[in-house]
């Protein structure tokens, strides 16, 4: 049996093949670990805050270190300090556990997708060895939390089209507002998601009748209408109330998206409450 | 000035390999499905580019390559697409004269090419900045504690953080016409407290910035460190400097 033939028996087994692959991103992470040096560019601002954060709590973090630092990274990593592993460690692990995910994301989606599991199982393969992505895991930078967890929300956006379901959206929101911790870049993803809305709202009514204002009661368009406004005020709700959860958490962290909006509605509250 | 954008997308968002395959999935763009999903990540690549693009050109300081990397989940998500299409391309010219290579043949070659390249580029020069590493050995090895930096770059600061030496820069204890350096070097140094100074310059312009001020120069070169045009020089107190100073 020469070798093309062990490769194509392998291939044949598309769980064993997946986990496979995922393993060769695994190795291929620690490997990159071991033999790159430690002293990343900002990692030693997310060391001090998350010993601060451990020892003195998030207040006294935020009033003394970098206030525009996202809060998922030190957070993990102060955990990880209170169980007597060095933040550095921690972030490592965080980085490698979630980048490993990147495979399964690439393998669902594009078997969604493109609906082939051989090529579900190349993007799998892709996304296991691209050199980015193995060495963007291994940094203790906030990139290699972001990443995966955007490979992680496109996963859920893409099941939740696929199955029409408003759980998946709410999750979806959940993992986006997870990212925008990690890196407030995760922002773009809410307007993604709206602009898709938008796009998918005029192709379904201007594609039906001609024109957008002639909506019929047919129970097709009763249902569209539902589940698309169901997943627009789930998305957000779940996302504006995480954040305000965090504003309030950790109030001396600035966040230069949400504190603006956040303040001003702060104070239209105060003064309503003062008068 | 968009050139340096591009080659970022092109080296390290897709990297090559994987982006010569997006082109044949652009080629063959009549295998994509136009539904929801399709729709949903194109969305995400455009609003994502529009936005790294806006960031590019509004930003100061040096666009580091991994603000692009959330584009590389887009990039190999339609390099497979590309990848069926590179196979047939191939197929036609090469299976005529070598019949020997079939299409499977031929996809696994190129899975191999495609595998060899991405894990080498992966696991390729460990040592990112070096020299850090041997600044760090360096103040490590010695029984200095403090390292006073010139300018408070992001390289200092984590140099004395792994080093585990306290760091201060010039301004926070000096003027700023450097005049009372040597006095102030040498009060430290009597002190007890070992000190290392730390610039972002070569050898040659630090000792050009004493003269352009006419102050003197009470340090010592321990070595010089060079990588691409980043260039650091290390010092220690001239311990002869301070016998000839007359207080």
């Amino acid at each position: 049996m020469d070798f093309i033939h062990i490769l194509k028996n392998i291939a044949k087994n598309k769980a064993a093949s997946l986990i496979l692959i995922v393993l060769l991103g695994i190795v291929l992470r620690i490997i990159r670990a071991i033999e790159m040096n430690r002293y990343d560019v900002d990692c030693y601002i997310y060391f001090n805050m998350a010993i601060n954060w451990a020892n003195y709590g998030a207040n006294y973090t935020y009033s003394n270190c970098l206030q525009t630092i996202p809060p998922l990274l030190p957070f993990l990593m102060s955990l990880g300090y209170k169980l007597g592993i060095q933040p550095e460690i921690t972030g490592i692990f965080f980085g490698i556990m979630l980048g490993s995910l990147i495979p399964f994301c690439m393998f669902y989606i594009v078997k969604t997708l493109l609906k082939r599991a051989d090529l579900a199982l190349l993007a799998a393969f892709f996304g296991a060895i691209h050199p980015s992505l193995v060495r963007i895991s291994v940094r203790c930078l906030r990139d290699s939390l972001y990443i995966p967890l955007i490979a992680i929300a496109l996963v859920c956006a893409v099941a939740a089209i696929k199955n029409r379901s408003v759980v998946k959206w709410s999750l979806f929101s959940f993992v986006v507002t997870l990212a925008c911790f990690a890196r407030y870049e995760g922002y773009e993803f809410i307007i993604i998601f709206l602009i898709w809305v938008f796009v998918e709202i005029v192709i379904k009514f201007v594609g039906k009748h001609n024109h957008p204002f002639a909506i019929t009661h047919s129970p097709a368009t009763i249902i569209d209408i539902k589940y698309y406004s169901c997943s627009l005020f789930f998305v957000l709700a779940i996302f504006l109330s995480l954040n305000l959860f965090v504003y309030y958490s950790f109030s001396l962290c600035q966040n230069r998206y949400t504190s603006p909006f956040f303040s001003i509605v702060n104070s239209i509250i105060d003064s309503i409450f003062t008068k | 000035m968009f050139l340096n954008f591009l080659n970022l997308v092109f080296l390290d968002s897709a990297f090559p390999v994987i982006f010569i395959l997006v082109l044949f999935a652009v080629l063959n763009y009549r295998q994509i499905p136009l539904n929801s999903i399709f729709r949903f990540i194109l969305i995400f690549f455009l609003i994502t580019l529009l936005f790294r693009v806006l960031f590019y050109m509004h930003m100061d300081a040096k666009y580091n390559a991994r603000y692009l990397y959330t584009l590389t989940l887009f990039f190999i998500i339609f390099s497979v697409i590309g990848f069926s299409e590179m196979g047939e391309f191939l197929q036609k010219y090469i299976s005529k004269k070598i019949p020997v290579l079939t299409i499977t043949r031929i996809k696994i070659f190129l899975i191999l090419i495609i595998g060899v390249s991405c894990i080498g580029k992966a696991l390729s020069s460990p040592d990112y900045k070096s020299y850090l590493k041997e600044i760090i050995q360096i103040i490590r090895n010695s029984e200095k504690k403090t390292l006073l930096i010139f300018d408070e770059t992001k390289d200092c600061a984590r140099i004395a953080y792994h080093a585990g030496v306290e760091c201060f820069t010039f301004e926070s204890i000096l003027d700023k016409d450097l005049k009372s350096l040597d006095y102030a070097l040498s009060t430290i140094e009597r002190k007890g407290i070992k000190t290392f100074v730390l610039v972002e310059k070569s050898d040659n312009d630090f000792k050009n910035f004493f003269k352009e001020r006419k102050t003197r120069f009470p340090l010592k070169l321990i070595k010089e460190f060079k990588e691409k045009h980043i260039c650091f020089s290390l010092y220690e107190y001239d311990v002869d400097y301070d016998s000839k100073l007359i207080y």
